[in-house]
């Protein structure tokens, strides 16, 4: 039990200090390669600070940020006039998060609004704030249960699962990302204080993108670049046809939205390490120094399995030609990867907890994340691997405006 | 001492133009001022670093030199041009409600404040050491700020005085002893159990006498060294649990849920029982500073979050929600003893009522006709969220009880 000295001098100093604002242009930082294709899209899009408002939330279509915090919320709020109070108070306190500016002032009619943890002035830093729904929202707590969209159910446990249910589902998925550490830690904190009392975190996980080892996409803990093969998010009839919600299988309140998986996955990296780098290349599909495929020399290049069908050059069992097999037939079944390692201490054995968070956005979870994931079972880098949590959720359509909020429609 | 009348102020002086216009060079009016003007000592020589376009406040003039004001989000920026420290606010002079303080602005220093201005009129009210309060020109401020400038206008809050606190330090004083006269009788039964060597009896009985120490608002030291003896845990001794130093309501709870014997409990129970006796002794002649009630409203519950419902402070019983109840007992006492303060000057205080309410059904619903308690570890995840977010989302409410009884503008 701490003493309360100084408590009141505390709050001061937290309050006061520091000189003018000087508005902070947030260095982009890391150059956001992981599409090598609309690099140059992207970065533009970047440089000019994604609007929060829009008809899809803006971090799907973005590279995976430098920096990534991955929540589940369970809703405590009891009623339905409470869960929109939540999504209210979320929507408005994202639109100033990633906007930044001045917070606004308690004065004396309480602590101070605001952490100070960026200074007296919030900057945006490319901060995206992403809200999705767990099929648990809709059930009998809050009259949605007829609204459930038929894509949206718990995610299963598959072959070579170690699922630990406290890290797993939820209500709400939330995701901060942005360039640096201590703006996703602000938001959280921001977030978390102002929707006390009507959700709780149910699990949190923290992951970065690592910068460009030397170039190209950026590498996972296994030392592989991870996420060259994404679609083309410059491409609207790619992303209509792969990524955004079809219309006409989903109930309209989902119109401009698009389904999330999350797989906590664990890499038993000191096993790993163990491992000739043959095996290991063998495993993926690609060099290891390179990113590119066996067959080829460059990390964009193409796999070539037409000329190898017997998997001489590239394993059939290989990663990259399970996950993307390449084929007319299985288009339809590629994926949006936005994954982020994490880095997490060591495990009652003294082995390093290290991992991916792979989250991939999708127009249907059984079509696509279920079917690649499906075709990768048993595959042999399933040994070095042990998946842990995650969930299967709906990120919202986008705000459109001030006077818009998260989920408007679903619960109009 | 300090604080000429401001007819004995040259009037080339009192001019604003020429006070914002003298700043500049502060080292030199320094020198004039405390050799030929006021018979003081010459300002520090710090002040010549104070920035040109501050707000300039002494012991006679307080912003004089504000004469408009924008609305919305800004940072007032304030620098002490006197020789004294000096608290100054920003209030309402007709009603005298304050939106912004900075406590001892010291001589020659600056220092901002930040405020979300909306329409009305604001002044800055200055309070030097040692001197009367000086009020500057009001400021009017119509329209409301759009774009980045706008913002929830910072409340103004009317300043507590220490004499509106008399009254409820007087009660909360009566509630304390009253309540120490009650659980006299109850540490006297626990260890009457003990001594008979009926340890189911002070099973029983140790949760009644814990909860009515625990109604005391004893949280975060606010009883010294007898709130550790009497009600201290084991956490930050050498020897744990089986530390000598181990003593009180905890102390026993451990050997009665882990099968010690009478004897051994014996000199924990008397050494409880006298604590509690030198407790109730000397109470009633502590100075209780008025400062602390706001305090203790808000920081009951917080040590509740911290110790009790993150199942620290459970020694083997299990009754951590008896003792939360006993904690929310105390936060309505003492909350019901500053409702006439808080009334005109806390909004929230119907939102507080409905958050205690909330957490304290919660609370019971886990209190059994038989009379037990659900221990924590024995809550499903959904029941544990709910206590945990009602309990974040009620001390969230309680902090600004604090801020807004903290005395101000009142030096008696």
């Amino acid at each position: 039990m701490t003493a309360p000295i100084g408590r009141r001098s505390l709050l001061r100093a937290a309050g006061i200090g520091g000189v003018a604002a000087a508005a902070t242009t947030a260095g982009t930082g890391l150059a956001l390669t992981r599409d090598p294709a609309s690099a140059a899209a992207v970065s533009a899009a970047a440089a000019a600070a994604p609007s929060f408002h829009g008809p899809h939330q803006a971090a799907v279509l973005r590279s995976a940020a430098p920096a990534t915090i991955m929540l589940a919320l369970d809703v405590t709020a009891t009623d339905k006039a409470g869960l929109t109070e939540l999504f209210r108070t979320i929507s408005a306190r994202a639109a100033f998060l990633t906007s930044g500016g001045l917070p606004d002032q308690a004065g004396v009619s309480g602590p101070p609004t605001d952490s100070g943890t960026l200074g007296p002035e919030v900057v945006a830093d490319n901060l995206t704030v992403t809200l999705g729904v767990g099929s648990s929202l809709f059930d009998d707590r809050f009259g949605l249960a007829a609204r459930k969209p038929n894509g949206l159910f718990p995610m299963p446990v598959f072959p070579n699962d170690d699922l630990d249910q406290a890290q797993c589902h939820g209500d709400l998925s939330l995701q901060l990302s942005a360039d640096h550490s201590d703006t996703v830690l602000h938001a959280l904190r921001d977030i978390m204080r102002s929707v006390r009392g009507a959700a709780q975190i149910r699990w949190r996980i923290d992951g970065f993108v690592s910068p460009p080892r030397p170039s190209g996409t950026p590498r996972n803990h296994f030392g592989f670049m991870d996420g060259t093969a994404n679609p083309d998010v410059t491409d609207p009839a790619q992303m209509s046809r792969l990524v955004w919600v079809d219309p006409a299988k989903n109930p309209a309140w989902t119109a401009g939205g698009s389904y999330l998986s999350v797989r906590l996955i664990r890499m038993l990296t000191e096993f790993w390490d163990r491992v000739s780098l043959g095996e290991q290349e063998n495993m993926f599909g690609r060099r290891r120094g390179s990113g590119a495929p066996l067959s080829g020399h460059a990390e964009t290049d193409a796999p070539d399995y037409s000329n190898d069908p017997t998997g001489e050059t590239i394993p059939l069992t290989s990663h990259i030609r399970l996950a993307n097999p390449r084929s007319a037939a299985t288009d339809s079944s590629r994926i949006l990867r936005r994954g982020h390692n994490y880095d997490r201490g060591v495990d009652p054995n003294g082995n390093l907890d290290m991992g991916l968070i792979f989250t991939c956005y999708q127009q249907d979870v059984r079509r696509q994340f279920e079917t690649v994931q499906n075709r990768l079972s048993g595959e042999p880098l399933d040994d070095y691997i042990s998946p842990f949590g995650g969930g299967y959720f709906l990120v919202l359509p986008g705000v459109s405006s001030g006077s818009d909020f998260f989920g408007s429609a679903l619960l109009a | 001492m300090m604080g000429l009348p401001l007819s004995k102020i040259p009037p080339w002086l009192a001019s604003p133009k020429v006070v914002l216009a003298l700043t500049t060079a502060v080292a030199v009016v320094g020198a004039l001022v405390g050799t030929s003007m006021h018979h003081t000592p010459a300002k520090p020589e710090y002040a010549a670093g104070l920035p040109s376009d501050a707000l300039t406040v002494d012991a006679y003039d307080c912003g004089a030199n504000w004469t408009s004001a924008k609305p919305g989000k800004q940072n007032l920026l304030i620098a002490n041009t006197g020789i004294q420290t000096t608290e100054v606010y920003l209030v309402d002079p007709d009603s005298g409600a304050i939106y912004g303080e900075i406590v001892g602005l010291a001589a020659g220093t600056s220092d901002q404040m930040p405020v979300v201005l909306g329409a009305g009129t604001y002044a800055l009210r200055c309070w030097p050491a040692d001197a009367d309060p000086v009020t500057g020109p009001p400021v009017r401020v119509s329209a409301s700020a759009s774009g980045s400038m706008a913002g929830a206008t910072t409340p103004g809050v009317l300043p507590v005085s220490r004499e509106d606190l008399t009254a409820p330090v007087k009660a909360y004083q009566a509630y304390v002893e009253g309540g120490l006269a009650q659980l006299k009788p109850l540490v006297q039964k626990l260890q009457t159990d003990i001594a008979a060597g009926d340890l189911d009896a002070a099973r029983t009985d140790w949760v009644p006498a814990h909860q009515q120490y625990e109604r005391l608002g004893g949280a975060y030291d606010a009883f010294g060294d007898l709130g550790d003896a009497i009600d201290g845990l084991p956490n930050d001794l050498p020897g744990g649990v089986g530390d000598s130093g181990f003593g009180g309501f905890h102390r026993i709870e451990y050997g009665l849920w882990h099968g010690q014997s009478a004897a051994q409990l014996a000199g924990p129970a008397g050494d409880l029982v006298a604590s509690v006796d030198k407790l109730a002794t000397e109470f009633p002649g502590d100075q209780i500073d008025p400062l602390q009630l706001g305090l203790r409203t808000h920081e009951i519950l917080e040590d509740a979050v911290r110790f009790e419902l993150s199942g620290q402070s459970d020694q083997g019983s299990g009754t951590t929600l008896a003792t939360v109840e006993a904690n929310i007992d105390g936060t309505q006492s003492l909350l019901g003893i500053l409702r006439p303060v808080l009334t005109p000057r806390d909004p929230d205080l119907p939102r507080i009522d409905a958050a205690l309410t909330r957490l304290r059904a919660l609370v019971q619903a886990q209190h059994h006709a038989d009379g037990s308690w659900t221990p924590l570890t024995r809550l499903t995840t959904a029941q544990r969220e709910a206590l945990n977010s009602a309990a974040g989302g009620a001390v969230e409410l309680l902090a600004p009880v604090a801020t807004i009884c903290e005395p101000r503008l009142d030096k008696s």
